[in-house]
């Protein structure tokens, strides 16, 4: 029982930092229309600054910080500079310059950090207590950080005149700018949001993990998968399919230990043959061509 | 007569078409503050690849096309939109996530025109349906929040293609009430297969085929007898 | 000379040009053999990504499934070099007909992923899960296995050296009879509306899927003569981090032409010989690279080249007719 409990929370955990990481992969699809692969440079800077922060401050909400300001500002520049001329082309021209971005970016970081990895000290040690079983406080505050930022995005997405231009274009980039919206400026903002979060993502997990300069790479894996389980362009399938494949990790991993790498590319394999767009995409954004 | 007014519109020699494929040829056409121009032509004639290429979806190859005597060529469709030239497309496409009010919304936050009882005198309909998600709307009902959308900020010219596509004949009817008394207001340029509603509004009519404007009248005989040679 | 033996020149041309550079330069052997080699993975990418219009970021599973099928048959089975090369490239048609349906039915973004995915499973698989037959990261070893093979003992480094160019020389006549025939323009055709393929009678689906079993057969052959020239095989072959390589020099060269991998797989080579000198970590420049190339030079090296000589034959003409 006690084993099940802890694998169910390490599993939501997990699922936490899936979600903040994919949400650049699906927003970006969904809206802009582009494959977003360097939100996963993002992701790797923020773990840095944090043991980077952590290791000469001692504060990780500080390297949190700067790893959520550093990943929007770069956000920034890459999208105003780069994915600027990539708009309404060929899906393939956002992937390979996204992808060459996050390469550039991991010859940085070597070059910065070193090949070796390094580790993060976890900013709280104290266990919660559950029914007997011992928790890590620092796991649950990871659930509650990307909870309340889905909530947080769901209220901007539906409340503010900003978030509704998004869910708009998601639909239809044409008809929003016919209105007169600048829909340029909406993807930058979008972009900076999502660059953010992935950032956030990498320092939250930075304790979790070793910090190395191919982290990248595995999460890739894992936020392609989850989001497209979920359905490219999905903010809700992209939730409901990071909460599924942390439990696949979790639990599948406690079972037999290969499933928690392997676990999740099996579920996503079996939806595809099923569901060719993901659990809950939608049809016609999903293939890529269809410019 | 009309020489000695400056067009609102104007298209001279325009080339366009996708990528290396040209579908328009030497489209030259002028549209004047007041009118209500129609477009005929069968599929694929390239009404609405022209009107992509005035909205600005679409860069043309060649060619200019001046609004209000300034070139517009180049720029962002939601520029050409926010200087008065609104166009509403093809398929009735909603944002069909958003309510109707939500919708209206965003075409006010566009153009910081936030005076909806003005639309609501032409569009009565829609009042009723602000609460409503805009996906569950007939189609009748989705063009008229479309053409709401379209006349918020005052627009100058409206571009429409096809409103009456798929539409039940006394819901055309409605339509062809609604577009008489926005002329008041705006000039209209409509792509319209339907020959009654043309006959009844339209105040110049241009006929396209293959990519080129084939024919263009202003007589109320000729307009008749052009949408018929068009359909029969 | 007519256009047509110009053209049934070429493949005799850059294999000769390769021989000579060899008797130029010997200490560059290792090298010109891995042009070869790199050139085949890479034209099976250009099936994909030139003809067909699909990025797959999974290419390095294609090659490194080829080299492991020849070192397992090598390291257990048998002792002759040229059966492993056969056994790759039936597993390479196997594995095409296999996954192709499976695959070619995702279009664009997913194709991609998927192929990542497949990429990360078939790492684990012979890193982790068959360790007992694969060894894991300590590499498949089976040199003093292979006997020596008739006419041309392909286990000496020359004589392999002299065998690779005679596959390149092959595979280059059977490219281009590809590009040529109908298979070729039904390729691109696909790749640019397939709806008219469609209404033309063509089946889409068989003539992508045709392509895909091309382009793996490709990478296993270029992965099974890897592991012979090598004499062993690793889990890095296979790497995802790899994958962006053969993508950046399939556009180095110029995607969808005949010999554009050819001169892509030499630049890129030729650029990484170069600076591995002062990095020994070269994601950076193939960050740099791709991007440079994919907005500045998209049509590539050979692309480039036939589009100068394209153009210069016409000026010529002109001046031909205004004398």
């Amino acid at each position: 029982m006690s084993v099940w409990l802890s694998a169910v929370v390490y599993g939501l955990s997990t699922s936490a930092i899936l979600f903040l990481v994919s949400i650049a992969l699906s927003v970006g699809y969904g809206l802009m229309r582009i494959v977003n692969l360097e939100a996963m440079l993002y992701y790797s800077l923020g773990a840095y600054l944090t043991y980077t922060l952590v290791s000469s401050t001692g504060s990780m909400w500080l390297g949190a910080l700067s790893g959520v300001l550093v990943g929007a500002a770069l956000g920034f520049l890459v999208e105003t500079q780069l994915l600027r001329r990539v708009y309404g082309k060929n899906m393939l021209f956002s992937m390979v310059t996204t992808f060459s971005v996050y390469l550039i970016g991991i010859g940085l970081i070597q070059y910065i950090w070193g090949l070796n990895p390094k580790p993060v000290a976890s900013p709280t040690d104290t266990m919660l207590r559950f029914w007997g079983v011992a928790i890590p406080l620092y796991r649950v505050m990871i659930i509650g950080i990307a909870g309340i930022t889905y909530i947080g995005f769901q209220l901007f997405l539906t409340r503010t005149i900003v978030g509704k231009a998004i869910r708009a274009g998601i639909e239809n980039r044409d008809h929003v700018q016919s209105l007169g919206i600048n829909i340029y400026r909406i993807f930058t903002l979008t972009f900076v949001l999502a660059s953010g979060l992935a950032g956030l993502g990498g320092a939250l997990n930075a304790p979790l993990i070793m910090v190395g300069p191919y982290m990248g790479n595995d999460m890739l894996l894992y936020a392609f998968t989850t989001v497209i389980l979920g359905g490219l362009g999905s903010l809700k399938g992209t939730f409901v399919s990071a909460l599924i494949l942390g439990q696949v990790i979790s639990i599948g991993g406690t079972i037999w230990s290969p499933l928690s790498f392997v676990g999740p590319f099996f579920v996503m394999f079996t939806v595809l043959i099923f569901k060719p767009n993901g659990l809950f995409g939608v049809k016609g954004i999903a293939f890529g061509f269809d410019q | 007569m009309e020489e000695s007014k400056t067009p609102l519109l104007r298209v001279r020699n325009l080339y366009s078409g996708y990528g290396n494929l040209k579908v328009l040829f030497d489209i030259t056409m002028d549209v004047y503050s007041g009118e209500v121009i129609c477009l005929v032509g069968r599929n694929g004639a390239g009404k609405t690849t022209l009107f992509r290429t005035l909205a600005g979806f679409l860069k043309p190859f060649s060619g200019e096309i001046l609004f209000k005597q300034k070139n517009v060529v180049g720029n962002f469709p939601f520029e050409i939109a926010l200087s008065g030239l609104k166009y509403v497309h093809q398929d009735k496409q909603v944002f069909s996530d958003l309510t109707v009010r939500e919708n209206l919304e965003l075409a006010s936050y566009a153009t910081k025109d936030y005076d909806w009882d003005r639309v609501f005198t032409y569009l009565p309909k829609l009042k009723v349906l602000l609460q409503r998600k805009a996906g569950l709307l007939s189609g009748g009902e989705k063009q008229m929040l479309l053409i709401a959308m379209a006349l918020l900020g005052r627009p100058s010219l409206v571009l429409m293609d096809e409103p009456t596509e798929g539409l039940a004949p006394h819901l055309i009817q409605d339509l062809t009430q609604v577009f008489k008394e926005i002329r008041k207001e705006t000039t209209l340029c409509i792509v319209e297969q339907n020959l009654p509603m043309v006959t009844q509004i339209a105040d110049k009519v241009y006929s396209m085929k293959e990519g080129k404007i084939v024919a263009e009248t202003s007589n109320p005989e000729e307009i008749r007898a052009l949408v018929f040679e068009k359909y029969l | 000379m007519t256009k047509r033996t110009y053209e049934w020149i070429l493949p005799f041309l850059f294999t000769g040009g390769l021989i000579l550079t060899r008797y130029l330069f010997p200490a560059k052997m290792t090298f010109i053999t891995e042009v070869a080699l790199y050139t085949l993975y890479v034209m099976g990418n250009n099936i994909l990504f030139g003809y067909l219009g699909y990025v797959s970021f999974g290419q390095p599973v294609y090659l490194s499934m080829g080299a492991y099928s020849a070192a397992i048959y090598l390291a257990y089975l048998g002792r002759n070099p040229l059966t492993a090369i056969l056994v790759a490239i039936l597993m390479g048609i196997l594995v095409g007909i296999l996954m192709g349906p499976v695959l070619i039915r995702l279009r664009g973004s997913y194709f991609t992923l998927v192929n990542a995915a497949f990429c990360a499973i078939g790492l684990f698989t012979v890193e982790r899960l068959l360790i007992g037959i694969t060894r894991g990261n300590d590499g498949l070893w089976f040199r003093t296995r292979m006997v020596a093979t008739p006419l041309l003992d392909i286990r000496q480094p020359k004589n392999f050296f002299f065998f690779a160019m005679l596959v390149l020389l092959v595979i280059f006549i059977l490219y281009r009879r590809m590009d040529r025939s109908v298979l070729g323009a039904a390729f691109k055709a696909t790749q640019g509306n397939e709806r008219r393929m469609q209404f033309l009678g063509y089946d889409t689906f068989k003539i992508r899927w045709l392509g895909f079993v091309l382009a793996t057969v490709l990478s296993t052959l270029a992965g099974s003569l890897y592991a012979i020239n090598f004499g062993f095989v690793n889990p890095n072959l296979g790497e995802n981090s790899r994958a962006a390589e053969v993508i950046v020099a399939t556009l180095l060269g110029g995607s969808g032409t005949v010999y554009g991998p050819f001169f892509g797989a030499i630049t890129f080579l030729g650029i990484k010989e170069i600076v591995s000198q002062w990095i020994t970590r070269w994601e950076l420049l193939v960050g740099v690279l791709t991007i440079i190339v994919l907005f500045k030079f998209n049509r590539g090296v050979w692309g480039t080249f036939t589009d100068l000589l394209h153009r210069s034959r016409k000026t010529m003409l002109m001046q031909r007719k205004t004398p």
